[in-house]
């Protein structure tokens, strides 16, 4: 199905696309018709120029020098004409609020089929049968912004799917998903490869694939550094993995040792009791919740998505004011806005927190500069490894570089307590180690942390203690939340 | 029963901005608004009809209440009142699948990469506001402007703020979306299809009629009078 | 096999027309929100909306840098405003967005400061243009259906109130000057963020 022979591929140097990766170099790889690839390594190791080179957007879209033979189904697919492109593979990109076109479920599905001047009749026949193969039939009315994240990407796979394409690409599909959504989406594809769909993926999550995967090609600094097979890849030991930057599940054992003393010690809590809140369109949220979080300490939020994580942060940041119940920092009640000014929340995507021109100023963005604060922020720079970067523009900075940015901010910012929402979403496992190691930073600086994660790995590297959110679904979908269990690691 | 297509909605509208021009009498206004009422019905948008009614009269409302001192604020309102049976029937090409519109489009020899922006048009409005929604959430979330009137002393920057992500979030859903369309066979040169009704059919033949006949009985009417 | 390859200076690619596309949905947006300004004074609403959007229109012009973005801008601008009924916005605007793009004609005039500005107020000059032909047309309408309630010597008082060519004035002169301080200051932004950044 794909034959790269000996391919180098060099960005031209005026691409404009912020922390891009630099080619790859020598690559040999052939993917059988049929089979389920999974593509890892570090980030920027060039798993996204692969993918690019596989599906034709490089050199096409992606200007560049290209040597060597890329084929897939026999043809080259930067020379097939866009119809030809489409009836050959399916495409489901990372983020899928910039890969839908239309507002409902079924225009979406019906989209590429439109695209190529399919009969109507024959369009609405496969988008229903797709639909019924991949569980999304019950949405197809439905808005597509109104979905979970789970939802979409099972759509953004269905629309991809609906010319029953030889071929999909997926670029990590389950970075945004929690456990019960990624096991779903794994179910589906093993039904695509059942129907003898060719897959290749390219994940950072990798554990999760073994029950569809055929092999691992993991990838390092532009070239195929290692291939193993299903169950050569499923008896690695960690430190097979680490030199690659891969994830693995032992990581979890790798720092047990020194968190267990903090969360004793601590004396002042951030404290919420009883705390309702509820959205008044869907009337989901959270009600009669009681968390403690110790000053000093790293607490890990986690349950199934809509369990309520983000609107209890919300909340705790003072973004959303609570309907009942109350917020206490130590003895003394804190309002809304009083919790905004003491509270810092690091969004999942960076992007919308980065506003100044130069790193140096985005870490004392807001504030007067004086001696003291120059101080602190040098101070941030060198524990979070940034000082090289002082100068750069934030928004020309790589994914984690960014992150880095924003957690050095919160480090110097005020704020008494930080929240970080899913943190390692997206990072490969240098990156999940690094940011478990800046969370315990932060906490050692006196911060209450909390850390809203699917990622087990980061959660049992990282925190004092756990709680999980559990929504209890109601008949008028309300969901409460006396399911809260509190535990100690 | 079959809704009309865009096609119909598009003359629909060309004969309410003629007629608009036409009509001077107020009575003729509330029957243009009134057919426009029918006209959304018709489309299966009646769960619209209702702000837009309560709109128009608020709008003739504040016209007609506002002391005579603000001449030009009055008549803002009262051409804001005028126009409503435009805006009325402009939502139901606004509310009709984006699929079929495209097609419509392509057929009336309209090139497809305007097509494809015509579509990212009408979609992308929710999500842009998602986007500043996110961005004015993040600017919170870092207590840049603690208070609700600490962007008001310092607009300069609170400009800043939201200008910069901005386009950094912009110029990154172009590039991506962009790759996506040409992976999804948005270059290719067949014509289009639609799952949904773009042919020119009778129902549409119909609502137009409809709309003629009350048209002309709305002008007639005033000159009678 | 090499394949290298240079962008061509005035074909438009599909990004081209995405990139559009998506700025012109935050300045439509803007631009929807902005007559809030009306509480300040209605004169000053084209004034606003071209100082805020200018910063955009900069970056998108830079980004794309090819013939015709001021047109499609103005273009989709008025197609837009058909989508709320006010069918002569397209052929007001269509006009000045043609004046503007003669303004820009010429090796990269989209990334010339000077020139962006003179054709951005331009375009500006003909939306507050846009707002003030509904007032003119519907005026003797309002005041015909006036005139049938009040006496001779109350409308002649009344008219003062209405009288719109000084107004027309001012409000577009404030769109100009709107127009230009915003397109300084969006190129200072431009330099500053966009550029630096190597975004375009």
């Amino acid at each position: 199905m794909i034959e790269l022979r000996d391919v180098t591929f060099h960005y031209a140097s005026d691409d404009g696309e912020p922390g891009s990766e630099s080619g790859v170099k020598q690559i040999n790889l052939s993917v059988k018709a049929g089979q389920c690839v999974v593509l890892c390594g570090r980030s920027g190791s060039g798993k996204s120029t692969m993918m690019r080179l596989v599906n034709g957007l490089a050199p096409g879209f992606y200007p560049g020098t290209l040597s060597g033979t890329v084929s897939v189904g026999g043809k080259s697919p930067a020379e097939l004409l866009p119809q030809e492109r489409t009836m050959l593979m399916g495409v489901v990109f990372q983020d899928p609020r910039s890969q839908f076109f239309m507002e409902k479920v079924r225009d979406e599905l019906a989209f590429s089929a439109e695209n190529i001047g399919m009969d109507p009749g024959e369009i609405i026949e496969r988008v229903e049968s797709v639909a019924k193969q991949l569980g999304v039939d019950h949405l197809l009315d439905r808005s597509l912004h109104k979905l979970s994240s789970g939802q979409k990407q099972r759509v953004a796979i269905a629309a991809a799917s609906v010319l029953n394409p030889p071929l999909l690409l997926l670029d990590e599909p389950t970075a945004n998903l929690d456990q019960s959504s990624t096991r779903n989406l794994i179910e589906i594809l093993g039904r695509l490869k059942d129907n003898g769909t060719t897959l290749l993926i390219c994940e950072h999550r990798l554990n999760p694939f073994l029950p569809v995967a055929d092999s691992f090609v993991c990838m390092n600094q532009g070239q195929i550094a290692r291939r193993w097979s299903r169950d050569e890849f499923a008896e690695l030991p960690m430190e097979a993995v680490r030199p690659y930057g891969l994830r693995h599940p032992d990581m979890i054992r790798m720092g047990e040792q020194e968190h267990r003393e903090t969360v004793r010690t601590a004396e002042m809590a951030l404290e919420a009791r009883e705390l309702s809140y509820s959205y008044r369109k869907k009337g989901d949220g959270i009600s009669n919740l009681n968390v403690t979080l110790p000053k000093g300490t790293v607490t890990a939020l986690t349950g199934e998505n809509g369990s309520g994580k983000t609107t209890l942060c919300k909340v705790l940041c003072g973004l959303l004011r609570e309907r009942s119940g109350a917020v206490f920092y130590g003895s003394a009640r804190y309002s809304a806005s009083k919790r905004r000014s003491a509270s810092y929340l690091v969004m999942q995507d960076a992007d919308y927190q980065l506003y100044s021109d130069s790193v140096g100023n985005e870490i004392v963005m807001g504030r007067a500069l004086d001696e003291n604060l120059r101080k602190r922020a040098y101070e941030a720079m060198a524990a979070f490894g940034i000082e090289g970067l002082r100068d750069r523009h934030p928004a020309s900075l790589s994914g984690g570089e960014k992150q880095r940015v924003t957690m050095a901010a919160a480090y110097c910012s005020d704020a008494e307590w930080i929240i970080l929402d899913e943190p390692t979403s997206g990072l490969d496992g240098d990156g999940v180690l690094k940011v478990a190691a800046w969370v315990k930073q932060l906490a050692r600086a006196g911060k209450t942390v909390v850390i809203i994660t699917h990622d087990k790995i980061l959660s049992g590297l990282a925190s004092d203690q756990v709680v999980e959110l559990k929504a209890a679904h109601d008949e008028e979908t309300i969901f409460t939340e006396q399911g809260v269990r509190t535990v100690e690691t | 029963m079959r809704k009309p297509g865009p096609k119909t909605h598009l003359s629909v509208l060309l004969l309410a901005t003629i007629l608009t021009i036409l009509i001077k009498e107020e009575w003729q206004v509330h029957m243009m608004v009134a057919l426009s009422v029918v006209y959304l019905v018709l489309n299966h948008l009646s769960r619209k009809v209702m702000p837009f009614i309560l709109v128009y009269v608020m709008s003739l409302v504040i016209a007609y209440i506002m002391p005579q001192m603000l001449g030009t604020m009055k008549l803002v309102f009262y051409s804001f009142a005028r126009m409503m049976p435009l805006v009325m029937i402009g939502a139901t090409l606004m509310y009709s699948p984006p699929g079929s519109l495209m097609c419509v489009l392509e057929r009336m020899a309209v090139p497809r990469p305007i097509t494809v922006m015509i579509c990212v048009l009408l979609r992308f409005f929710p999500v842009v506001i998602m986007e500043m929604q996110a961005i004015r959430d993040g600017i919170r979330a870092r207590g840049i402007f603690p208070h609700w009137y600490s962007a008001l002393l310092h607009p300069a920057m609170a400009y800043e703020c939201y200008f910069m992500p901005l386009v950094v979030r912009c110029l990154k859903l172009s590039a991506e979306l962009a790759s996506s369309a040409e992976l999804r066979g948005i270059e290719s040169k067949c014509s289009r299809t639609s799952i949904y009704p773009y042919h020119f059919k009778s129902v549409d033949a119909v609502a137009l009629l409809i709309y003629i006949i009350a048209g002309t009985a709305i002008y007639g009417g005033g000159i009678i009078r | 096999m090499e394949a290298a390859v240079s962008p061509l200076q005035n074909r438009w690619t599909l990004r081209d027309f995405i990139t559009l596309a998506i700025f012109n949905v935050v300045m439509l947006i803007i631009m929807t929100i902005c007559p809030i300004f009306t509480f300040a004074s209605y004169l000053v609403v084209g004034g606003i909306t071209a100082l805020l959007n200018a910063p955009l229109y900069v970056v998108m012009s830079n980004k794309i840098n090819k013939r015709g973005v001021l047109f499609f801008t103005s273009v989709i601008t008025g197609l837009y405003f058909i989508a709320y009924g006010y069918a002569y916005f397209l052929l007001v605007l269509a006009c000045m967005g043609i004046v503007g793009e003669l303004v820009l004609w010429g090796k990269d005039g989209y990334k010339n400061p000077v020139r962006n500005a003179i054709a951005y107020a331009l375009f500006y000059v003909g939306y507050s243009l846009c707002a003030i032909v509904p007032l003119i047309f519907f005026r003797d309408a309002y005041i015909a259906t006036l005139s049938k309630s009040y006496s001779k010597a109350a409308m002649d008082k009344m008219l003062y109130y209405y009288s719109t060519p000084s107004m027309a004035i001012t409000m577009l002169a404030i769109s100009a000057a709107g127009g230009l301080l915003g397109c300084l200051i969006g190129n200072v932004l431009f330099k500053k963020h966009v550029k630096k950044a190597k975004l375009a």
